[in-house]
């Protein structure tokens, strides 16, 4: 667009200069006129179905559609006289026949769209006599969504969604005209992994949240932006409070990162923070007793149980943020004196350090939406539905709009495969000889560790290679919100902060927990982490933590961990804090406290400072900033983050949306979530839209005001997607005419893509390569104390390739053992999609650890039950 | 006595025993117009030549064919032709005649379109309700076939071209061929935003040219006498001719195809006039979309009509004596409206079920004085306000029926029941409609 | 037990063979499946939604949009009667009435021994007829209120009847297959 020279447009009397193309909805609202609308929604296509934006266009004979009307050089609109006021009151009166109008009782009421555009110029009584629409309230869709079809005003938004952005086509409108309405087929639940979005994006109460039905009412929320801290996409989301109890979270806008979505996990995911089962107070142990303790108390006894010890160990999970990750390997350096330090628990063995060999950062030198401008994008990891559901969604734009061609190389089927150009079955990383065909120019390859257990270096190798043989950008995928954090800021053995490389590496976590095992370690510190539950061989976590090895755990939980420590510390949830994520594009975003702490809980770099000080070293932190005071000072690649760049707007409450509708105030900056019709002004302006900072700055990528980045193609995005579309157009490729401008780029006919076995030798001899991976519900501290996705599980199961259960004359659901190292676990077999020779366990699902099925050997035994 | 000018409808009218068999149409000599221009005719002259003869879509917007195709990009490929059998615009059924009487016309048609197209396919969109012309159009594509008018290399020329049957399944707005492609498409048929238009990005998101059967019908003819002896019918802005298709109070009603601005009284006169000689009360002159008239003394073409406040639309005249109850009448049309109303946009949806609601009041006798103006806001709400031109066409409807027969509203209203059927007489099957909303 | 038989899997596969986008295929395949058990039900929408790779929401949402495919259970022989402007005023309304009489049930609804289905149907374009009406798809004209009664008398008693265009009526089932299959040679 940038490179078209603006047209002059004039809404309501202001003249302004815009990008041709734009739509008139868009460009009103960022000259502060917001024009009413229920169906427009600035992340999907428009449709222009409930007819409210209505205006006045010179020259034309009808009024048009604000929301589906480019602006034009010379064009002159008019959104407030008569004939468009007419037709907004018009269609409200419409709306507002069937309506039930029952607000008392609707969580809606009070960010209602509806409601509020009602009270602006409705009319104000009805002139509808007769009985209204009926249908049966309240119809439970899935565990997370009810529907109620009386109050829907049909804006298609939740069905768009679905189609469009999600794939997953499980709601849909049904009959026609007059009866006309959005549902699920018959029992078949709205079974999405993105389904709350249609909840947030509903602009009436059509769509609630069961776990949010009837809690509170929006006046009585106390908001605050954060990050959510499920997984290193990192969506920002709000944390909404009442009366000291976290009740909802939607996503914010970021068009960098999330557009306007989320995950359900992330927007279900919070009733851990509020759970009883929470540490509110230090514990320390008293023979095989843990006595409750004071702070002063409870470093005290850390410090002297120190004295004279050298062997020491930490480990940090990676749910912690950038500040903590600084003070954890500050501590472990500067005070501990130990290079034995690591953050790698599910994904350890993964050498992100070697990422360095082609970019000048241990992390990604494309940004996500990068994938927008590649013409290839390869994909070397686990299943991003799964572990990182919100880049799957970026992945899947980027193939079905920008006709991105993906080839995916799994040693299992996955998400990708429905819509992969190719799709490559491999142990081996990637035969290269399998995409050979498909390597074009302005290439993203994305990598992140796929297998607990493995050491993930076949992927990383082929990602490399791939990045030298075709300059490629590269998207570093770590598995939690803290993981990039923690390589950034040197809690790993073999980089210091700042990717600085260490002379002689420590011992990594499989290292710390054998000295530990071996009674060769004095004390172990682990932050916010829990090895026998995550560590791919639990075995030896277990018989780490039964040792004799003095133990400080700080946690959100009493885990299994935490149960073999000696000084236990209560840290705070991401709701009670301030302080940043380094998401998986190196974006730093900002938390912000929305609630105390429970009890005396703390941030784990307040804990550190502490710990600090006992042994003698003062860091004299009180506040986050004083954090980055020092943190700037000592990390090189971070002396120039801008702290107020990185502060996410308070979302402004309804009210203001309400005035602003009235009188067409000037529309706030702000970033705002929730309430159907809302979006930040300006969406496709950029700035307010952009939140947090890609850090740090490298090559010709990043600059945080610069809406659209040249990012790793230079300046060629227009030839390289044309040169994508002809390419992909070919016979096994999903780009067909599908994608076109109906808003049905989602209903590709599900092509076979090209199996390659590349490198699947079977050797059963001695049993199968377990292959495993995260499902986005497991027995994870914080989303198995969520209740809300408790039941949400998929049962254990083990996938198995159609020969190899030939071979052992199984069939498909057919009950079977699993076992290893003297560990036996019952599932359901799966005949699957899989290479040869190996087979794969969900990692962490209720009832199987598949941990506990790991001995570092990665092979199991398969027999029928 | 005014005459018909049969052309479209003149073997149909001539050979009415056989007119759908290869055989007679062959004998006739069909097919002829198509193997001259697959065979010696450049496409682009094609285009030209529809162009020069002025022909103008007759499937209600009257859009001028030639130019049309002329929006048709080139160099992309595949292109189809699709052709609109879905004649459901009350009043009509001139094309259910034409593929029942003369299935081979219409192929030939479609044949010399997807010429000049440069088409690969075309889909024959029938309507889902007319089971014989379905069975005739499928057996004439096979006599077709094995003649070698369709197929590989049709004429021996090296044109691949087949056409492919597709079935509706009862929906009007199904016509709407931005609906009839989404529809064709496997979806739930509904009108497309638009751009892009379907000459750019239609089946498929392909070039598709969309035309409809009485069309494609007038296309032979006008190939074998070419453009000049086509525009010495009708008027000069409405060449040619058009059936229309005459219903109601009339002696003979039928399908007559006359000259583009015969006068409507020609019209009348052809139909045998005014059934029992009864007086005449009021005129559809284009479908259940048009507002009424109330003379006869208007030309049939697009201009003219315009002109009176009406349209020509797909050439349905339906008559109506002076035993017609108006109310009815507004109410049988409001309650088509509402039946095959999409549901996509708001005004169509809520508006039809809202008039309709308050017109059964009203015939019933329940009526309140305000509802005409109620009714006639209504109108106003959904005019120019709708997604695509039937909302927009339910208000025209609607509004005509009320401002022109004001008095008869409020007599219903004023004596409590409708003076047609008597006083006070119960209406005798006058619920029309089953409510809408399904079980769950 | 399924809906498709290996037969009709066959039909089913010629009939998506018809057009270069599986999904165009939706609609015949749920005739086909209304041939089979006399109406649309959930269990063929799912057959057809896994022979098409879609989902069962996204062919119930083109399912329930259309009026010839049926939701609910269907007579043998579907009465449509034109309720629209020529009809109507040439006493389509006292037609209506008199076969819901003779049936004893009311327009959209189906007779208790499965035998007919009786709809107020939309302009079926044979206004030239009115007042006209279709019994399974096949026309009949100039319908006096008592030829209904007579036509509904000969089929209960099992006599065969010709439409005014002399097709013969066939079932409900019978004709929504034909419409399923038109349009693919040898089926
Ligand atoms: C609500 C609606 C219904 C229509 N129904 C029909 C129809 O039944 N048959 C038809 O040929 N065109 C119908 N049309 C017009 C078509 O949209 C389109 O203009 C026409 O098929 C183009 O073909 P033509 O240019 O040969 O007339 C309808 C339009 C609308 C808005
Ligand atoms: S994608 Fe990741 S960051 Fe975003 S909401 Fe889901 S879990 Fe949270
Ligand atoms: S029609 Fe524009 S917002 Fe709905």
């Amino acid at each position: 667009m940038s490179d078209n020279p603006n047209v002059n447009v004039t809404i309501n009397g202001q003249t302004v200069a815009v990008e041709p193309g734009r739509l008139v909805i868009d460009v009103a609202e960022e000259m502060g006129i917001f024009v009413p609308r229920f169906c427009y929604h600035p992340g999907m296509k428009s449709v222009a179905v409930c007819r409210m934006c209505l205006v006045q266009v010179e020259g034309s004979n009808k009024l048009l559609p604000a929301c589906a009307t480019p602006v034009a050089d010379g064009m002159n609109v008019n959104t407030v006289e008569e004939d468009a006021v007419d037709a907004q009151k018009g269609m409200l009166e419409f709306l507002l026949i069937n309506h039930p109008l029952d607000c008392p009782i609707c969580d809606r009421a009070g960010e209602c769209p509806l409601q509020d555009q009602t009270y602006a110029h409705g009319p104000g009584s009805t002139r509808y006599g007769e009985e209204k629409r009926h249908y049966e309230k309240a119809l439970e869709i899935s565990d997370l969504v009810v529907l109620d079809r009386e109050r829907c005003v049909l804006c298609w938004r939740c069905v768009r969604f679905s189609d469009e952005i999600a794939g997953d086509q499980f709601i849909q409108l049904v009959d026609r005209g007059a009866g006309t309405q959005i549902l699920t087929f018959s029992d078949e639940p709205f079974d999405s992994y993105f389904s709350g979005n249609t909840i947030q994006i509903c602009p009436v109460g059509a769509l609630t949240s069961k776990p949010y039905r009837f809690v509170s009412r929006p006046w009585d929320l106390k908001t605050a932006p954060s990050v959510c801290t499920y997984c290193s996409v990192g969506c920002p989301m709000t944390n909404e409070v009442r009366n000291e109890d976290l009740v909802r979270c939607q996503a914010l806008p970021n068009e960098n990162v999330n557009d306007f979505w989320s995950c359900d996990k992330g927007r279900f995911g919070y009733h851990h923070v509020d759970s009883d089962e929470r540490l509110t107070t230090p514990l320390v142990r008293e023979g095989d007793e843990f006595q409750p303790a004071s702070w002063g108390q409870a470093v005290e006894r850390i410090s002297t149980a120190l004295e004279g010890k050298e062997r020491i160990g930490v480990i940090a999970g990676a749910h912690l943020t950038t500040e903590d990750a600084f003070a954890i390997g500050r501590l472990a350096r500067k005070v501990l004196k130990t290079t034995n330090i690591d953050s790698r628990i599910q994904d350890a063995g993964a050498a992100y350090e070697r990422v360095l060999e082609v970019a000048p950062t241990a992390g990604s030198t494309a940004t996500i939406n990068d994938l927008d401008k590649a013409a290839t994008i390869v994909w070397l990891g686990p299943d991003p539905k799964e572990t990182l559901p919100v880049l799957y969604l970026r992945l899947r734009k980027a193939v079905l709009e920008h006709d991105a061609k993906l080839i995916s190389v799994s040693p299992r089927r996955i998400s990708l495969d429905n819509f992969a150009t190719h799709s490559v079955r491999t142990l081996d990383g990637l035969s290269d000889g399998a995409i050979a065909t498909d390597l074009g120019e302005h290439m993203v390859v994305c990598w992140g560790p796929s297998s607990p257990g493995s050491d993930h270096s076949e992927g990383l190798d082929a990602a490399l290679q791939l990045v030298r043989d075709h300059d490629a950008g590269l998207l570093v995928c770590p598995p939690h919100a803290g993981s990039q954090g923690m390589i950034d800021m040197g809690v790993l053995p073999t980089l210091e902060a700042g990717y600085k490389p260490v002379s002689e590496p420590g011992l990594d976590t499989r290292g710390i927990l054998e000295a530990a095992a071996a009674g060769e370690l004095d004390a172990l510190f682990i932050f916010g982490a829990d090895p026998i539950a995550d560590f791919p061989d639990q075995a030896l976590a277990k018989k780490a933590l039964e040792g004799n090895t003095f133990t400080v755990v700080a946690e959100l939980f009493p885990t299994e961990t935490v149960s073999h420590a000696d000084v236990v510390l209560p840290s705070a949830a991401y709701a009670e804090r301030e302080g940043t994520f380094t998401n998986l594009e190196r974006r730093l975003q900002k938390l912000e406290p929305v609630m105390a702490p429970k009890g005396t809980a703390r941030e784990a770099w307040r804990i550190c400072a502490g710990i600090a000080s006992a042994m003698g070293t003062e860091w004299n932190w009180a506040s986050f900033s004083d954090v980055w005071t020092d943190l700037k000072k000592e990390v090189p690649t971070h002396k120039d983050v801008d702290l107020d760049k990185l502060a996410q707007d308070i979302p402004t409450s309804t009210l203001q949306y309400e005035s602003q509708f009235e009188s067409n105030a000037q529309a706030g900056d702000a970033a705002v979530a929730g309430p159907g019709g809302q979006y930040p002004k300006g969406y496709r302006q950029g700035a307010p839209f952009q939140t947090g900072q890609n850090w740090p700055l490298s090559w010709e990528l990043r600059s945080f005001e610069a809406r659209s980045r040249p990012g790793f193609v230079p300046g060629g995005s227009p030839a390289a997607s044309a040169q994508a579309t002809d390419e992909t157009s070919d016979a096994d490729s999903v780009a067909t005419g599908n994608s076109d401008g109906e808003g049905r780029a989602s209903d590709i006919s599900p092509t076979s893509p090209t199996a390659d076995t590349a490198g699947s030798q079977s050797d059963q001899a001695d049993g199968f390569r377990l292959l495993t991976g995260r499902f986005i519900y497991d027995e994870g501290a914080m989303v198995s104390k969520s209740v809300a996705l408790r039941n949400l599980q998929k049962k254990p199961f083990v996938e198995i390739n159609d020969e190899d259960a030939k071979g052992l004359n199984i069939s498909d659901g057919d009950q079977v053992v699993v076992s290893a190292n003297g560990t036996e676990a019952s599932v359901r077999a799966v005949i699957a999609d899989i290479v040869k020779g190996s087979v794969f366990v969900p990692y962490d699902q209720v009832g199987v650890r598949a941990n506990s099925l790991m001995d570092g050997s990665g092979r199991v035994e398969v027999r029928p039950a | 006595m005014p005459e018909e000018t049969r052309i479209v409808t003149r073997r149909l009218r001539q050979f009415p025993d056989d007119s759908w068999t290869i055989k007679r149409v062959l004998d006739d000599g069909g097919y002829e117009a198509a193997r001259e221009v697959v065979t010696s005719m450049a496409p682009d002259d094609l285009i030209e030549l529809v162009k020069a003869a002025g022909l103008r879509g007759k499937g209600g917007a009257g859009f001028p064919t030639g130019m049309k195709w002329g929006f048709v990009p080139k160099d992309v490929f595949p292109k189809y032709v699709v052709i609109n059998h879905d004649e459901g615009e009350p009043g009509t059924f001139k094309d259910r005649e034409l593929a029942e009487m003369d299935p081979h016309q219409v192929i030939e048609g479609i044949i010399i379109a997807a010429w000049a197209n440069q088409a690969e396919k075309a889909f024959i969109y029938c309507r889902g309700e007319f089971a014989l012309g379905s069975r005739r159009l499928d057996a004439a594509i096979g006599e077709a076939h094995e003649k070698g008018f369709l197929g590989k290399g049709i004429f021996g020329s090296k044109f691949d071209f087949d056409i492919v049957l597709h079935r509706g399944a009862g929906a009007y707005i199904c016509g709407e061929e931005s609906a009839l492609l989404d529809s064709l498409e496997g979806f739930r048929g509904q009108p497309r935003l638009r751009p892009p238009f379907p000459a750019i990005k239609g089946l498929y998101g392909q070039p598709t040219v969309i035309n409809n059967t009485e069309t494609l019908s007038s296309l032979p003819s006008i190939v074998t006498n070419g453009a000049d002896w086509h525009k010495q019918y009708g008027t000069e802005k409405s060449p040619g001719t058009k059936i229309f298709s005459i219903s109601g109070h009339v002696e003979k009603p039928g399908n007559y195809e006359v000259a583009y601005g015969t006068s409507l009284a020609d019209l009348l006169a052809l139909a045998g006039g005014m059934k029992d000689g009864r007086p005449l009360k009021a005129i559809i002159p284009g479908g259940a979309s048009a507002p009424l008239l109330t003379t006869t003394d208007v030309a049939m073409d697009f201009e003219a009509l315009k002109e009176a406040g009406t349209m020509l639309g797909s050439g349905a005249v339906v008559f109506m004596d002076d035993s017609t109850c108006m109310v009815r009448n507004a109410l049988v049309t409001t309650g088509f409206f509402e039946h095959e109303s999409c549901g996509k946009c708001t005004p169509c949806r809520e508006g039809t079920w809202w008039a309709v609601k308050v017109l059964e009041r009203v015939e019933h006798g329940a009526g309140r004085p305000e509802d005409l103006q109620l009714l006639l806001d209504i109108a106003d709400g959904m005019d120019g306000r709708s997604f695509c031109p039937l909302g927009d066409a339910a208000s025209w409807a609607l509004r005509s029926n009320v401002k022109l027969f004001r008095e008869e509203f409020e007599q219903h209203v004023a004596d409590g029941y409708c003076s047609f059927e008597g006083e006070h007489k119960e209406l005798v099957g006058a619920r029309v409609r089953e409510e809408p909303g399904i079980e769950r | 037990m399924s809906v498709f038989t290996p037969e009709h899997r066959q039909i089913a596969d010629q009939i998506v063979a018809k057009y270069p986008n599986s999904r165009s295929a939706t609609l015949p395949l749920l005739f086909l499946a209304q041939s089979i058990e006399g109406f649309v039900t959930d269990e063929g929408m799912r057959e057809v939604a896994e022979i098409l790779g879609l989902t069962p929401a996204q062919v119930l949402a083109s399912a329930s949009f259309y009026t010839m495919l049926k939701k609910k259970p269907q007579g043998e022989y579907l009465i449509s009667v034109c309720r629209n402007i020529s009809c109507t005023h040439l006493g389509a309304r006292r037609v209506i009435a008199r076969a819901e009489e003779a049936l004893g049930i009311s327009a959209g609804e189906t007779t208790p021994d499965g035998r007919f289905s009786l709809e107020a149907a939309e302009c079926l374009g044979t206004c030239d007829g009115a007042p006209s009406m279709q019994i399974n798809y096949e026309d009949f004209y100039k319908v006096a209120p008592d030829d209904v009664v007579e036509l509904i008398k000969k089929i209960a008693s099992g006599e065969a009847i010709t439409s005014v265009r002399g097709e013969t009526v066939k079932t409900h089932k019978e004709i929504s297959r034909e419409t399923a299959v038109a349009g693919v040679s040898d089926a």
